[in-house]
């Protein structure tokens, strides 16, 4: 499927301040730019872009496919770091229960289901970007709160050892591959 | 109504798992390991076996990092309203209220054998050493065994330990000693025989040692207690003479950590006399107050003693109480 380049998230002045730009397709071929400062924020893309030895007069020329990671996902993934490219760098959380104010503007961006929230977190735990993992978590982690074991199984999805031990009977009794 | 998705974060990936858990207070922790027993399983990724976990017998509660309590209390008609649910420690459920967000109260026919039940439990869900277990004589020697049979299985260090129940013979008390060091506090309420204190090789090395029941203590075990802070004595044999032996010994240098030391014998006489002490008159009202190894001690200075190294030390001495007690400046 071909798809039109997205409009770039980034705003007009931030290019001119800062006018390297790369070119990401995600696996559904929607393609983004994102500015230099804040594709650093993924390892993975940043990793990337230095061992292909892209530079600013080749970027935009040089897509980078990335495989694992939807549009939609992407889009969310590229307004965040635009929005986190000049933030201070942060310690390693130690103690990490809520050990940090998740921000309005984040809190909004990820107020999205419960699978899209799943899916959020795989793609970030692939491309290796620390502060929105951290954000992601704390959303999810949130979800405990003043929460019964009932519910909670509920919440994060969490068979009874029943249906454990019934789901690994069943993955035993079927036949493998020769039948 | 609408169904919500489930976010099932066991299916996640070890860092987000990890990460998720960690955002998770102690009660949340805990309720997730009731879900199921991956869940329990998964609550180790985040180190909880770094937590801190304490046993007090005494006030019947098992606490979690100085954060949360379990705390066990006699099944009782005028409780029941207050039952909110159920939870599971070792496969038998358990009638629960929270009491406070750091407390979850749980209600049992047979408080010391669910409290065991509730720390052998929280020890193998958080895979954490036991830092202290505090006891006293009313505790089923049954409940105490268990439970310091469970610790020495797993470590062979403990901070605090206080060994006392309604019960324990001598060899019992040599077994715990010989396979767990103490190191920050020490509690020893069992009787023990006056050979005791020969027929073992076991050290002293907890900073804060306190002794009932102290006839087995001769003046060489008295002497394998020269590393200790704060020593206490109640109900030990030690004569005059062991104590101006103890004295010439501090003076020499052999106690170098000792802050405090009490000793209460049957055996000490009006007539004790320091051999190089400056008695000092003693004004009413004048007493000193010391905090030494987390307790507050009063003291009133009788006697000024003077070691090698110019470490002045104040002896109080109650003839009628027939107990010597030691501050180090």
């Amino acid at each position: 499927m071909s798809v039109e380049p997205e409009v770039p998230i980034v705003q007009v002045e931030e290019v001119r301040e800062n006018p390297v730009l790369y070119k990401i397709i995600s696996s559904d071929n929607h393609v983004f730019t994102i500015s230099e400062h804040a594709v650093k924020l993924s390892k993975t893309l940043w990793d990337l872009i230095t061992n292909l030895g892209l530079t600013a007069e080749n970027a935009l020329d040089n897509p980078i496919p990335v495989e694992n990671v939807n549009g939609k996902n992407m889009e969310t993934i590229v307004q965040f770091c635009e929005r986190h490219k000049y933030d201070e760098e942060e310690p390693e959380y130690t103690n990490y229960i809520r050990e940090f104010v998740l921000p309005e503007w984040d809190r909004q961006l990820l107020s999205i289901d419960n699978e899209e929230l799943f899916q959020l977190i795989l793609a970030t735990n692939y491309l290796d970007i620390q502060k929105l993992m951290d954000y992601c978590c704390r959303v999810i982690g949130d979800m405990a709160k003043d929460k019964t074991p009932e519910e909670l199984r509920i919440i994060y999805g969490i068979p009874t050892d029943a249906e454990d031990d019934a789901l690994e009977r069943s993955a035993s009794d079927s036949p493998g591959p020769s039948g | 109504m609408a169904i919500t998705i489930p976010v099932k974060i066991l299916h996640m990936p070890s860092i987000p798992l990890n990460k998720i858990l960690r955002q998770f207070n102690l009660l949340e922790l805990f309720e997730f390991s009731q879900c199921s027993k991956k869940a329990a399983a998964a609550i180790k990724l985040i180190g909880t076996k770094n937590y801190k976990l304490e046993l007090n017998f005494n006030l019947s509660y098992v606490r979690i990092n100085d954060d949360f309590k379990f705390e066990v209390k006699k099944l009782r008609a005028d409780e029941v309203e207050n039952v909110t649910g159920f939870r599971t420690f070792e496969k038998n459920q358990n009638m629960i209220y929270m009491d406070s967000r750091n407390k979850m109260t749980c209600l049992w026919e047979d408080r010391f054998a669910r409290l065991r039940t509730i720390f052998s439990h929280l020890s193998k869900l958080f895979g954490c050493p036991t830092y202290s277990v505090r006891s006293d004589a009313s505790v089923p020697t049954h409940a105490f065994l268990l439970v310091m049979h469970e610790i020495i299985s797993r470590q062979s260090e403990i901070n605090v330990l206080e060994i006392a129940c309604q019960s324990l013979l001598e060899n019992n008390v040599k077994w715990i000693l010989e396979k767990l060091t103490v190191t920050d506090e020490l509690m020893l309420g069992e009787k023990l025989s006056e050979d005791f204190g020969k027929n073992n090789s076991i050290s002293f090395v907890a900073k804060s040692l306190f002794i009932f029941n102290a006839e087995w203590v001769t003046p060489q075990k008295l002497l394998s207690m020269r590393n200790c802070v704060a020593i206490e004595l109640d109900g030990s044999l030690l004569t005059n003479q062991d104590i101006i032996n103890f004295f010439e010994n501090w003076k020499s240098g052999q106690y170098p950590n000792l802050e405090y030391l009490s000793i209460k014998s049957e055996k000490l006489t009006r007539d004790l006399d320091l051999p190089g002490a400056l008695r000092m008159e003693r004004a009413f009202g004048r007493g000193q107050w010391k905090i030494i190894c987390g307790k507050q001690r009063f003291f009133h200075c009788d006697f000024q003693i003077f070691a090698n190294n110019g470490t002045i030390g104040s002896v109080q001495f109650d003839e009628l109480a027939r107990d010597v007690q030691f501050l180090v400046s």
